[in-house]
């Protein structure tokens, strides 16, 4: 008896323990497909956020659905988008609502009877590899985004039929709007399309006005110290110095760990290096015509010479390799005032911006862009363009409905940049506020490749002749906006109470805005393009890494551990680990 | 401390044979046993079920490491390339300097943390206030409880360039250290600091032997004269010898596990020529690079020289110590 009662427990524990293991999701009968469709009442558009209540799931079918022929008319059933991309750390949401209940998922369903539900949304540095598992797993979502971390993801998808051709779907249901996106970036989709196939859909840029970086000064200090030029190198030099000696900073310029920062300073050399990355260089042409990247182009040991220099004079922090770019130590640097000079990207303004004046209890102790300055001074240092495409949008091959997400993109394509959504100021608030927009995700979100030199345009016109007539998108109105509140805070010398909204108003919303700057060096001829315009080639996968070695020689160069006379040997020894086969790649398929 | 004492080995008087048991008995005996006790292998199962599926089954995984895997393929249609992923491997300098690396760092905190958990475990062992004791053995305790992601971010403060250690140094006249970019001082800054995040549960075990050693020993010795010099010497070594054996030989099967989650928060590349380590080197090939299949073969190549060392450690252990896993 006690054995017989031994084996039943036994017997119970393993059942109870493969039930635990088993997959609760899993249904015990098959998805209802027959069900009714879900009842979409005829109400307006749900633009506001009146009605918070999520999408009903019972009735979403993943089976085909027929479509009907404008991008922005509902479909008859509910049509369900399994999908997949990255979900950025910083997104906001109001309580209660997350990337599966957002705005963005209510007006889909709202407005065109399509439901998305999210497979996995981890956040964005951990998204490549669950993408590859699912990959592997041969269990692709319907929809998900490709990120640019990977090019070569987008070619082994194809080789494996594992993508659906977007083509007809395309054609027949893409609103005009995001389809003439090729008419002004005519090359990027090119990438995409496979004997007349069209197999992920760029998700383009926002135009090349955003690529060139800047160098962004303390303006209290700047003003401080009779806001004086920045026109050659020494000018720079000497406010650094002035910067450590007058105000207190601990070093002259801000250097990151990936040496990012500084090595976008080199065209104040003439190099062109772009950054350093296996997929990257910044590839053009020497005397005899043959693409080679920057790094092996004599200007780069000059740019290698003076930054060595400025360590040595300690302009550059002795601690930069242990400084995150995004981490807590790479703001941290700018808003406790250590520096009051560094080269970045064009939005600043919502990086260091929203917190440099806090911290200093400034108004006036954010940083403005200027151009970088040269050696001889007479034009800025040229600004670098690359080949700029933020991802691809695809589906899976047995995806049923590529119709429903060409209106899906269509209809945020519609929302954020069409001139005629005509949003009221709650409407701009509740999709876009607080950075809500980027509830969209990168899976469904293209980008109009002329949104930002647009908006450039007409929010700065608003802003110097207060006609605001023309601030016909809705990125227009909110950079406006948010430009315009900046614009009154500082004239009342006072800490704005959006202070967020220093993004925009340094990105476009005065004449010496990044943008302003860019749009200079675009009037002048001062931009110098990569010629590797397209994904990177194949060729690159076969090769080894070959970023680390270069990082690692540049470090020990500055730091004086090496001379600066190796670097020669050093781009030798990046031949020989795969730098020749990278740039043979390059030369047979853009030279 | 309690459960510290009663996991340990017991510990044999010196000159003292022990008679080893078989591993296994006849076949007859086996099956006998288990005609007896078959309840208890029953209730085994589950846990044998759940170990063969979740340890044994990715198993199969090790296959990429001979491939020129593709995830979109899968391991089933990813070409077979043989060794290729491990040739390519040790082609690369990168990863050569690795092995140096790894095993001088590894070996150094081995060998650094065993004496200071000793050092300290004796002098706390002549705390004669209990509270003073407890005190101090908590202290020392305490960091091997914090995660290095934490503990990186304080390193990183206290050892900048103008931290606080580097401050008190120039205070006393001397020059500024690089502790965390001078390829030179890297290695032994992560030494040092793991052997004082990490002493203090190597202390908790010493002392544990210690307070097991007969105290009528002490006394005869006491009575013969003996400092307290010649007691440690003479006494407390010699009974603290296996237990010595045994942590270190165990130690040893970690030999290439130099410590990733320190080293990957605190390096950088100018200190990869020192600093860059097996796991660290995997890392940012296997993952951050996409090269799955290298870095299975640096992970199985890994895995088959800890398996090795970790049965010699084993091996080593129960003929010093008499200390058997199973």
């Amino acid at each position: 008896m006690k054995k017989l009662l031994a084996l039943v427990l036994v017997l119970a524990m393993a059942f109870a323990l493969l039930a635990a293991c088993a997959d609760p999701d899993t249904p015990d009968e098959p998805p209802a497909t027959d069900d009714p469709p879900a009842v979409v009442d005829d109400d307006p558009p749900a633009t506001t956020n009146e009605d918070d209540t999520p999408p009903v799931a019972t009735g979403a079918t993943s089976e085909f659905v027929q479509p009907p022929a404008n991008w922005d008319e509902p479909f008859d059933q509910t049509v369900l988008i399994r999908a997949a991309a990255p979900h950025g750390v910083n997104w906001f949401f109001e309580d209660g609502d997350d990337i599966g209940n957002s705005p963005w998922t209510r007006l889909w369903y709202d407005e065109l009877n399509v439901q998305v539900e999210w497979e996995f949304t981890p956040v964005t540095d951990e998204y490549v590899t669950r993408l590859q598992l699912s990959i592997a797993a041969g269990d692709l979502p319907d929809v998900f985004h490709i990120p640019v971390e990977d090019p070569f993801m987008f070619r082994n998808l194809v080789s494996h039929d594992m993508l659906l051709d977007l083509m007809p779907a395309y054609q027949n249901y893409a609103s005009q709007r995001i389809r003439d996106f090729e008419l002004t970036d005519p090359d990027t989709i090119q990438n995409f399309i496979v004997d007349g196939q069209l197999f992920a859909l760029p998700r383009y840029y926002y135009g090349q006005i955003d690529q060139p970086w800047h160098m962004w000064v303390r303006k209290d200090w700047f003003e401080a110290e009779g806001s004086p030029e920045i026109r050659t190198v020494d000018d720079l030099e000497d406010l650094m110095h002035a910067f450590i000696d007058n105000h207190g900073a601990a070093y002259g310029i801000h250097v990151d760990s990936d040496l990012r920062w500084l090595l976008r300073t080199a065209p104040m050399w003439g190099a062109y290096i772009g950054e350093l990355a296996d997929n990257g260089y910044f590839w053009r042409p020497d005397e005899t015509g043959r693409l080679r990247p920057g790094i092996t182009f004599p200007e780069f040991e000059v740019a290698l010479e003076n930054w060595a220099r400025w360590f040595d004079e300690g302009l550059i922090n002795p601690d930069f390799m242990t400084i995150d770019q995004w981490g807590d130590n790479g703001v941290s640097e700018v808003v406790n005032a250590r520096v009051g000079i560094m080269c970045w990207w064009q939005w600043w303004g919502w990086w260091g911006g929203n917190n440099v004046v806090v911290m200093q209890d400034n108004y006036n102790a954010y940083f403005v862009p200027f151009n970088l300055p040269t050696v001889g001074g007479t034009q800025p240092a040229r600004g670098q363009v690359f080949w700029a495409n933020n991802g691809t949008i695809a589906a899976s091959a047995d995806f049923q409905n590529p119709a429903a997400l060409m209106k899906v993109l269509s209809m945020n394509d519609h929302m954020v940049f069409s001139p005629d959504a005509n949003l009221t100021p709650d409407q701009l608030e509740y999709f876009m506020g607080n950075g809500r927009e980027h509830g969209m995700s990168p899976a469904f979100q293209m980008i109009d490749p002329q949104a930002d030199l647009l908006q450039f345009q007409h929010v700065l016109h608003a802003m110097e002749t207060g006609d605001t007539s023309e601030l016909f998108t809705t990125g227009m109105q909110f950079k406006h906006r948010d430009s315009l509140h900046i614009q009154e805070a500082l004239a009342a010398g006072q800490i704005p109470e959006d202070i967020n909204a220093f993004g925009a108003y340094l990105q476009m919303g005065f004449d010496g805005s990044a943008y302003a700057r860019s749009q200079h060096l675009f009037d002048t001829g001062r931009i110098v393009q990569t010629a590797l315009w397209g994904e990177i080639p194949e060729e690159f996968l076969e090769v080894g890494a070959t970023a680390d070695m270069l990082m690692e020689a540049i470090m020990l160069i500055i730091i004086g551990a090496r001379p600066v006379s190796d670097w020669p040997d050093i781009i030798e020894e990046w031949y020989a680990q795969g730098g020749q086969v990278k740039e043979d790649a390059v030369n047979r398929h853009f030279g | 401390m309690g459960s510290a004492t009663t996991n340990l080995p017991q510990v044999q008087p010196p000159g003292n044979k022990v008679k080893k048991e078989r591993y296994f008995g006849s076949p007859i005996r086996i099956i006998k046993r288990l005609r007896r006790e078959w309840p208890l292998h029953l209730l085994m199962v589950p846990a044998f079920i759940v170990t063969l599926i979740f340890s044994y089954g990715p198993m199969y995984g090790l296959i990429m490491a001979f491939q020129d895997f593709n995830p979109a393929a899968s391991f089933a249609n990813s070409p077979w390339v043989g060794l290729e992923n491990f040739r390519w491997l040790f082609s690369q300098p990168a990863f050569i300097r690795t092995i140096p690396n790894t095993l001088f760092i590894s070996i150094s905190k081995i060998v650094l943390m065993t004496l200071a958990s000793i050092i300290f475990s004796l002098m706390l062992n002549e705390v004669r206030v209990s509270f003073c004791k407890r005190f101090f053995q908590t202290i020392v305790y305490i960091p091997h409880f914090i995660s290095w992601v934490i503990l990186a971010g304080v390193m990183q403060t206290l050892l900048a360039s103008d931290g606080v250690v580097n401050q008190f140094i120039i205070s006393l006249g001397g020059d500024r250290v690089a502790f965390l970019t001078d390829p030179s001082i890297f290695p032994w800054t992560m030494i040092w600091s793991d052997v004082w995040k990490g002493f203090g549960f190597g202390t908790v075990v010493y002392l544990a032997t210690i307070t097991s050693i007969d105290p009528e020993i002490y006394e005869s010795a006491v009575i013969d004269g003996a400092s307290k010099f010649r007691q440690i010497w003479s006494i407390t070594l010699p009974l603290m010898g296996p237990i010595i054996v045994l942590m270190a030989t165990l130690a040893m099967g970690n030999v290439l596990n130099a410590g990733f989650d320190q080293i990957y928060n605190l390096y950088s590349p100018v200190v990869y020529s020192t600093g860059d380590i097996i796991d660290t080197y995997l890392f940012r090939i296997g993952l951050e690079g996409g090269r799955f299949a290298v870095g299975m073969a640096v992970g199985l190549m890994r895995s088959v020289v800890s398996m090795i060392l970790m049965s010699l450690s084993l091996f080593f252990a129960y003929r010093v110590a008499n200390y058997r896993l199973f």
